[in-house]
């Protein structure tokens, strides 16, 4: 395995920390970590980087063991939530920075080298610019520019998308994606939000109170969660069906009722009181609706 | 129209604060300014021309000379024991902040005291330790003692600024493979400029308009600010010592620039929170780290010395052909001194209190209700900080020597130049202070029927209570110390402890010197414990109920 991951472990109080992480990562591979607030995503990626040293546990890459090295030799870059470019710097001077401190070239080679990580990320023509003055989406190119040039064997990124509006994550999720499978690198990605996680990852990591939850592929952590807190992370399941909500349909009828109505866009969720419980379902837009005070039944879709 | 009672004691309020800055800072500084340009029919440009010929200039240039000379020191040392404290853990950091607010809150001059007890003529080092007969007071002297009385406030800035650098910029520079003193080149130094050009000019301004030190320690070299305080004692014509004080502006507008510059930078960072338990800290090199640290163990010498110094010349007669011990400078204190004494607790009391309430009521005006013609105001309080202290005493002398105002003689004179100096410490504390409360707080008092007064009173006030604790014990222990703003407003029977030590010390009474300055050092260390101690209730209470139990 490229990446190794032992029992990793740093506990900041009793309640609080990382306890046991274990994951084996293949060379190439682009795994998520998803949980919320708190539950320790973080942590693992500042232990994986070199910011906090481990109390137990071991990570071995590419055949080396890195758990107690500094960030400033291991072969691992880190893209911060914040991005954290050097403000006082250029576009090319951010991207050469590492170039020159942790490839080790001259300024003239450095340079060079910048320019295709430039053009890479579609940054042509900025390279004089002062970071500050980009826009928040330039901001997050030039910051993965940067890591991506010193090559390093593990990227990890944290929550990288959060800072941005919802039409630009959009395209800035695939344009990322495309990009790693384009260079074959490893990548640890940290998030929250569940959508993020289930379009990019070749697996998910779902972690709760610093423990991880369960491990596996998008499609496995959706329809097969191994715990309610899986399940219910990635959208839960509706009362007496136990089933998604987007699993149910509702039909003319006489059982329940509808209580609550709201247009989401692409889908409508609908709030049905059936047999005493509320029940939610989601429809897509080109199914027929219904309307507030409606009579309906509920059964599971057939496409099961 | 009719407007309410509410509205009408808040305009009341507001114009009872603007008339007082209008009284105690406007008109002053007009005055001594007015006077600077007054020769014997009108408007001339005498007392300038004056200055800016022959002998004068010589002056002008030893100034400058001493003054960056100092700053230079002085600025070397705060980033070197900013950096040293920065690549610290933690407790250490804290520790060294808390070593230099001790050093800065010693009455001025004890540097110059222990300085001639030391070196001088009769020096326990030179005479006692190494026989030397020298005379040490010049230039150099100068330049060193202001240097070191300068290095704690820069270091103390300095650190704060260096906490403030975003911490994710660090960690992004070694992910990218900088090594620590990379780090150091590339991100701390150049985020940290904007402090140091502040620390340099600052001290700079301080040291133009430092006239205590050249003429206790300067023997025969003279500056712009001994010919100023000279020329204001000797003789009634204001004018000349005046523009020679007006000469010092510049410098401080400069100063104040590069100031406001540094603040803006500090207060618009987004600051990393507390850094990760666990972190793995900097790899220094070993040399940077051992240079930092010699820096800092010296200096902290240098100030225990001092303290040491003082409290052996008050209790030992250090001039003799060898060391007596004595009390005979404390039984023989006479009566005066502890006049002096009680009046600057005194005074330098009420002064805190009010200045902090001024100031937040100021802030309130200011920062709160956004009055349009604020900024102005703002900017007129910041000044009586900004310029010489002996300018804006000769202000209060121009001002208030002259019936219906004449107050001379009295302690409203001085209680008011305390407070009056240090008002712009108050209100910027305040501000910071108001920023933390969300103006809807504000705006529901409104909705629920609350006067603005009220609001004032019974929402905000309490509110910003650390604020005030703070702005207490910073004008209490400034005014304690204070010497240039108040030297020609004091008179016989009506004058302050800093005065007297620095009487003491020109007439060469080391002893009776150090005495003053150890009850001075003891009050002020005892009035900033308790006021700390008073304003952490959560602790108190906790204490209570330690003992109970």
């Amino acid at each position: 395995m490229f990446l190794e991951i032992n029992q990793l472990q740093h506990l900041y109080d009793e309640k609080n920390g990382v306890r046991e992480f274990s994951l084996s990562l293949e060379k190439a591979e682009f795994i998520t970590i998803l949980g919320p607030s708190g539950c320790g995503k973080t942590t693992v990626l500042r232990m994986l980087g070199g910011f906090l040293r481990p109390q137990r546990g071991q990570v071995v890459l590419d055949g080396q063991d890195i758990t107690h090295e500094d960030p400033e030799e291991r072969p691992v870059s880190t893209i911060f939530q914040n991005y954290a470019l050097f403000t006082h710097m250029t576009v090319l001077e951010n991207i050469c920075f590492g170039l020159e401190n942790y490839r080790k070239l001259s300024k003239a080679k450095a340079a060079e080298a910048a320019q295709q990580y430039i053009n890479l990320v579609g940054l042509t023509g900025y390279e004089k610019t002062n970071v500050q003055k980009l826009s928040g989406g330039q901001q997050q190119r030039v910051a993965i520019a940067r890591s991506l040039a010193i090559e390093p064997k593990l990227l990890l990124l944290d929550e990288p998308f959060s800072n941005l509006d919802a039409a630009l994550r959009e395209r800035v999720r695939q344009d990322l994606k495309a990009l790693q499978k384009q260079l074959h690198i490893t990548m640890i990605f940290v998030t929250h939000d569940q959508e993020e996680a289930l379009s990019l990852s070749d697996r998910i990591v779902v972690m709760d109170q610093g423990e991880i939850r369960q491990i596996g592929q998008p499609t496995e952590i959706y329809r097969q969660p191994q715990n309610a807190f899986v399940r219910d992370f990635l959208g839960g399941v509706e009362p007496h069906f136990a089933l998604r909500s987007e699993d149910l349909e509702i039909l003319p009828g006489s059982q329940g009722e509808v209580v609550e109505k709201s247009f989401l866009g692409a889908t409508t969720a609908y709030i049905v009181a059936w047999k005493g419980e509320r029940i939610r379902v989601t429809t897509l837009g080109s199914e027929p609706g219904f309307d507030l005070g409606d009579k309906v039944d509920i059964r599971a879709k057939a496409s099961q | 129209m009719k407007i309410s009672m509410g509205k009408l004691a808040d305009r009341a309020f507001l114009i009872l604060l603007l008339g007082l800055i209008f009284l105690f800072i406007v008109y002053p500084i007009v005055s001594i300014t007015a006077i600077s340009f007054r020769g014997k029919d009108g408007f001339s440009l005498d007392y300038y021309k004056d200055i800016l010929s022959g002998d004068n200039l010589t002056l002008i240039g030893n100034s400058l000379w001493v003054a960056a000379s100092s700053s230079l020191i002085s600025t070397f040392f705060s980033v070197t024991i900013a950096l040293f404290a920065f690549a610290c853990s933690k407790k250490t950091r804290r520790f060294i902040q808390n070593a230099a607010m001790m050093a800065m809150i010693s009455p001025p001059f004890i540097s110059s005291l222990a300085f001639i007890v030391l070196f001088g003529r009769r020096g326990l080092i030179t005479r006692g330790l190494l026989g030397l007969s020298m005379n040490p007071y010049g230039p150099a002297a100068v330049i060193l003692l202001q240097a070191i009385g300068g290095i704690a406030y820069g270091a103390l800035m300095l650190i704060v600024a260096l906490e403030q650098i975003d911490g994710y910029q660090i960690m992004a520079a070694r992910d990218l493979g900088a090594k620590g003193s990379t780090v150091i080149r590339k991100i701390v130094l150049p985020s940290l400029w904007p402090g140091i050009l502040s620390v340099f000019f600052v001290r700079f301004t301080m040291s133009l308009a430092d006239f205590g030190t050249p003429i206790i320690v300067g023997g025969n070299f003279r500056v712009l600010a001994t010919e100023a305080y000279l020329t204001a004692i000797s003789t009634p014509h204001l004018g000349k010592a005046a523009a020679i004080s007006i000469l010092m502006v510049p410098s401080a507008m400069i100063a104040f620039y590069f100031y406001r510059n540094n603040m803006k930078a500090i207060s618009e960072s987004n600051v990393m929170k507390e850094g990760l338990e666990g972190e793995v800290r900097l790899k220094l090199p070993r040399s940077f780290t051992l240079f930092t640290g010699f820096c800092t163990g010296l200096y902290f010498l240098i100030i225990a010395l001092k303290y040491g110094v003082t409290i052996l010349s008050a209790f030992a007669n250090t001039s003799g052909r060898s060391l007596q011990l004595t009390l005979d400078y404390f039984t023989r204190l006479s009566p005066n001194v502890y006049k002096s004494l009680l009046h600057s607790v005194i005074f330098s009391l009420l002064a805190g209190l009010l200045s902090s309430f001024i100031g937040i009521a100021i802030s309130y005006y200011l920062e709160r209700r956004k009055l349009p013609f604020m900024p102005v105001v703002e900017f007129i309080t910041s000044l009586p900080y900004i310029i010489p202290g002996i300018f804006f005493g000769l202000g209060y002398v121009a001002a208030f020597s002259k019936q219906p105002l004449y107050l001379r003689g009295t302690a409203t004179i001085l209680i008011s130049n305390y407070i009056f100096r240090q008002l712009t410490v108050s209100i910027k504390a305040a501000n910071t202070a108001f920023k933390g409360i969300s103006e809807n707080v504000d705006r529901a008092g409104q909705d629920l029927g609350a006067s603005p007064l009220s609001i004032f009173f019974r929402i905000l006030l309490p509110q910003v209570k650390q604020s005030f604790t703070s702005s207490f014990i910073t004008v209490f222990t400034s005014s304690m110390s204070a010497v240039g703003a108040i030297v020609f407003i004091i008179s016989p029977g009506m004058s302050v402890a800093s005065i007297e030590l620095f009487q003491s010390t020109e007439v060469g009474e080391y002893g009776v010197a150090s005495v003053q300055a150890l009850f001075m050092i003891g009050i002020v260390a005892f009035v900033n414990l308790l006021a700390l101690k008073l304003s952490k209730p959560k602790s108190a209470a906790k204490a209570k109920i330690k003992v109970q139990s």
